[in-house]
């Protein structure tokens, strides 16, 4: 699998930088790099959608919900599974959770995307916020209180419970990163572009852009299943509230700071969306008031208004690598 | 052998006839012009031709197969493509790759080939760039690969756009208004490379222009529109010296041929 | 019987103060395709407004016509201003960008007024002056009118009045037609498109003002979240009825305040909220482009 020597080399790289993390940091930074990892998951698969595909979904965290129920759910109804089959269990849930996640969507996305617009914005606005409410409403999924004592990552052997979620997070980020490296830089990423740059010129040239848009929001969708499942078993708990439209938003700015078009600035981006509010804890304790929402609103607009194509533009790593190299020169 | 045809095609918006009961046949290989003043309804006729408009009332048959109801992609797929008028570049991608997403209807490898790097994928891309760079060659745009589309000079977008309709062995090219902007030299060499690629791609051409000598000079058949009505066809020498066409253009109680 | 005729009255209550903030997001989205995020933020600020201007001048002392509308006024400046402010300063910016930047800027106000008014005004609820005494007006065996729902009605058509003239008598009205049609257009004939779209936020926010203070009234709590939900329901009233659409605004808000009435009194109260997404799904299967909306074709 010669093809795969990047993705590989890179993998056990991260094994080894975790072990690394086990034992140089405290857990409260453990937890927020292993969020950064997930929302990156998140961001990147958004980004396939608002970023290469040029469409405005607002409903990320729904699908996130999706995934993160349905694997909390089946951690609850065969409780002895996952011990069982140790780590590959986890990834079981995740494949389901992901694939759950992107049934719905492919109900969602099809209708709305059938049609020209900002429709998809109001649907997976509407889908976030009609999700909450049912889920709030459905006993057997725990209603208000959601699902808690989810089954969390385990330990192994003197490797304790941080490497092994980050082990586990780390390949599922990989696979997203490469999976939508990948295929946008093959005959899909082209069509996903062109239906973003030009639908009626796409449609001229025998594309059929309905169906290239859903499809960029399945595969989306279901690797926001995958990070919800993530979620899931990170966090513990899950709650139809956390999910809600601020966790999109989240999402959305994600994108659109680290750069719609760059899966690099997604990553980063996420990175900085999540530390942020930590780091602004301190200023919180400084004036007493809780700054931050305001800063991340005031944030938002400047950043639209200064910087729209955010940090990395549609610019990856390797073009910032050669860059640099450039200058040594 | 007929390879387009359209039987009484007409649109109406609303109270405007923009195309007004127009039938029209043209032959596999020719070279046919459209021309007519502004307004007269020879890119909506496009527009109907390509699937963009439906129309409402009248027939279109391509191949003597009817595809009066049939969509735009799968015009496509049938061997009929088009340039805009408005030029409609995929403008943030390059030039390279506006060429080979006009490629993708040959192209079927899967997702999985994708991220597998297969080796079908590299056969397949192999091809597509290997007919995109022999097309961007032909219409001197190679150097050009790497740049952004929307930051190329006005002609070459132009040209652009015609690679992109000949990419996938169109049968039938549309070309809007292909030499809009362009100088003389340029003209000149826009309609010899017209010329040469009907002759070795085996296609048919049915253009819009405003440059007369353009469109004499290349055009074996043309067809007239004014408000909507074929006003006249037939060969260019005909056609200019049609009193009608003439009153089209420039109004009524005139002398002279049409202005070249 | 007396019931129905009390739905039928509540609902269609409910369904005026839909529409006053329907038709802020629908004039917005006719003349700049944009979803103003920020229009259910800037409503809840009039009722902040007005709250605080009833309680400085003490209005609650004097219940009656005359500090009702001094406390509309509050409302309907505070809302024009801030309107005005966030066109000029987050959306006149980005004019001509991409869609999704404007969209993503829509929502960084709406968030910035929402938290901002947590901040300074505090998350608590807080009690709306009683300006109109609810007294029964008219009191048969089938109706019983009061005068908070007269108000709420008389206060509604004449805005809506207003709206109508401005709209279609007025120089201002036939250029917003215009800017709404083909905004390149408009002003290539000579219509000064920024000042139409200020007087379109001016108008569409001191609507929303006004429904603030309607809602003030009916339910008197007022607080900094108060807009989402209402806001939500205005919007999808806006799509329901064609978006861009002013008159639609108006039927789609009726129909959804008379919809909400009457499955929360014969169905279930936990489906209210339900009920807005409920039409958003159906309108947009049946007709997206909404009852009165039109299927622009775009030109090629």
């Amino acid at each position: 699998m010669k093809n795969f020597k990047i993705p590989l080399f890179a993998y056990i790289g991260l094994l080894i930088l975790g072990l690394a993390l086990q034992f140089g940091l405290n857990a409260y930074i453990q937890i927020l790099i292993l969020q950064i990892l997930m929302f990156s998951i998140a961001a990147m698969s958004l980004n396939l959608v608002n970023g290469f595909t040029g469409q405005f979904s607002l409903g990320h965290a729904g699908f996130m919900a999706v995934g993160a129920y349905t694997s909390a759910y089946l951690s609850q109804l065969l409780p002895g599974f996952l011990e069982t089959t140790h780590v590959f269990g986890f990834f079981i849930f995740s494949v389901i959770a992901g694939l759950f996640a992107s049934f719905f969507g492919y109900v969602v996305g099809l209708p709305s995307l059938r049609l020209k617009g900002d429709y998809l914005a109001i649907v997976t606005l509407g889908f976030g916020e009609i999700l909450r409410v049912v889920l709030l409403n459905i006993e057997p999924l725990g209603g208000a209180r959601g699902i808690s004592g989810i089954v969390p990552y385990p330990e192994f052997g003197f490797l304790d419970r941080f490497w092994v979620s980050f082990a586990y997070i780390s390949f599922w980020f990989l696979v997203c990163l490469f999976f939508l490296w990948r295929i946008t830089r093959s005959r899909y990423g082209r069509q996903f572009m062109s239906v973003r740059e030009d639908e009626v010129a796409a449609l001229s040239l025998g594309l059929s852009t309905t169906k290239i848009k859903v499809s960029s929001f399945v595969i989306a969708s279901f690797f926001a299943g995958v990070a919800g499942s993530i979620y899931a078993h990170l966090i513990s708990i899950v709650t139809p509230t956390v999910f809600g439209f601020l966790m999109s938003v989240n999402i959305v700015v994600m994108v659109v700071l680290g750069g719609m078009g760059s899966f690099t600035g997604s990553i980063i981006a996420a990175a900085f969306v999540t530390v942020m509010p930590e780091l602004l804890r301190s200023v919180q304790s400084v004036t007493g008031y809780d700054l931050r929402m305001i800063i991340f609103s005031l944030g938002l607009i400047l950043i639209m208004i200064f910087k729209p194509n955010g940090l990395f533009g549609d610019k990856e790593l390797p073009y910032f690598l050669s860059k640099l190299k450039r200058k040594k020169v | 052998m007929i390879l387009l045809k359209t039987e009484g095609l007409s649109i109406q918006f609303g109270g405007l006839k923009a195309v007004d009961k127009v039938s029209l046949e043209i032959s596999k290989g020719q070279l046919f012009g459209l021309i007519g003043p502004n307004g007269a309804g020879k890119t909506t006729l496009f527009n109907l031709l390509t699937g963009v408009y439906k129309p409402t009332a009248g027939k279109l048959y391509f191949n003597d197969q009817d595809i009066t109801d049939i969509p735009t992609v799968s015009r496509s797929h049938m061997g009929i493509r088009r340039t805009f008028q408005n030029i409609r570049l995929f403008k943030g991608l390059t030039v390279l790759e506006n060429a080979l997403i006009a490629y993708d209807q040959n192209l079927s490898y899967t997702l999985v080939d994708s991220f597998l790097k297969s080796a079908t994928f590299h056969a397949q891309e192999k091809v597509a760039y290997e007919k995109a760079l022999s097309l961007l060659t032909l219409f001197k745009l190679d150097r050009n690969m790497g740049d952004k589309a929307g930051d190329l000079p006005y002609g070459a977008q132009r040209k652009l756009e015609i690679i992109r309709t000949l990419m996938s062995d169109p049968k039938l090219i549309l070309l809007d208004e292909p030499a809009a902007g362009m100088n003389h030299s340029e003209t000149a060499q826009l309609m010899s490379l017209i010329r040469k690629v009907r002759d070795d791609f085996n296609l048919t051409v049915l253009l819009i222009e405003h440059d007369m000598k353009l469109v004499m000079g290349l055009c074996e058949q043309i067809a007239v529109l004014d408000h909507g009505l074929k006003i006249a066809q037939g060969r260019p020498d005909e056609v200019s010296k049609n009193p009608k066409v003439i009153e089209a253009y420039l109004g009524p109680d005139m002398e002279s041929g049409v202005a070249t | 019987m007396q019931d129905l005729i009390q739905h039928l009255i509540n609902g269609l209550s409910l369904g005026s103060i839909y529409a006053l903030i329907a038709l802020g997001y629908t004039m917005v989205y006719g003349v700049l395709q944009l979803i103003n995020f920020a229009h259910s933020d800037i409503y809840m600020m009039g009722a902040f407004a007005s709250y605080y201007v009833s309680r400085w001048f003490n209005f609650e002392a004097h219940p009656g016509i005359v500090t009702l509308c001094m406390a509309l006024l509050a409302s309907m400046t505070a809302c024009a201003l801030i309107g005005v402010a966030v066109e000029r300063f987050a959306y006149r910016p980005l004019r001509g960008s991409p869609k999704i930047n404007i969209l993503i800027t829509a929502i960084g106000v709406s968030l910035f007024l929402q938290f901002g008014a947590q901040l300074i005004f505090g998350p608590n609820p807080k009690a709306f002056p009683t300006l109109i005494e609810d007294v029964a007006l008219i009191e048969t065996e089938f109706i019983v009118l009061k005068s908070l729902e007269v108000t709420v009605f008389v206060i509604t058509l004449l805005a809506l009045g207003v709206l109508h003239f401005l709209v279609y008598k007025t120089k201002f009205g036939k250029s917003m037609r215009a800017v709404s049609h083909n905004i390149n257009t408009a002003s290539v004939l000579g219509i000064n498109v920024n000042k139409v779209i200020v007087l379109t936020f001016i108008v569409g926010s001191a609507l929303a003002g006004v429904g603030s203070v309607l809602v003030g009234l009916k339910y008197p709590k007022i607080e900094p979240l108060m807009g989402v939900m209402i806001g939500l329901k205005g919007f999808v009233a806006a799509v329901f009825g064609g978006i861009g659409n002013m008159t639609g605004a108006v039927i789609g808000a009726m129909i959804m305040g008379l919809s909400e009435e009457f499955v929360v009194a014969y169905l279930s109260s936990t489906l209210r909220d339900a009920l807005a997404f409920g039409l958003l799904i159906g309108i947009l299967i049946w007709k997206p482009s909404g009852l009165l909306g039109k299927n622009t074709v775009e030109k090629v």
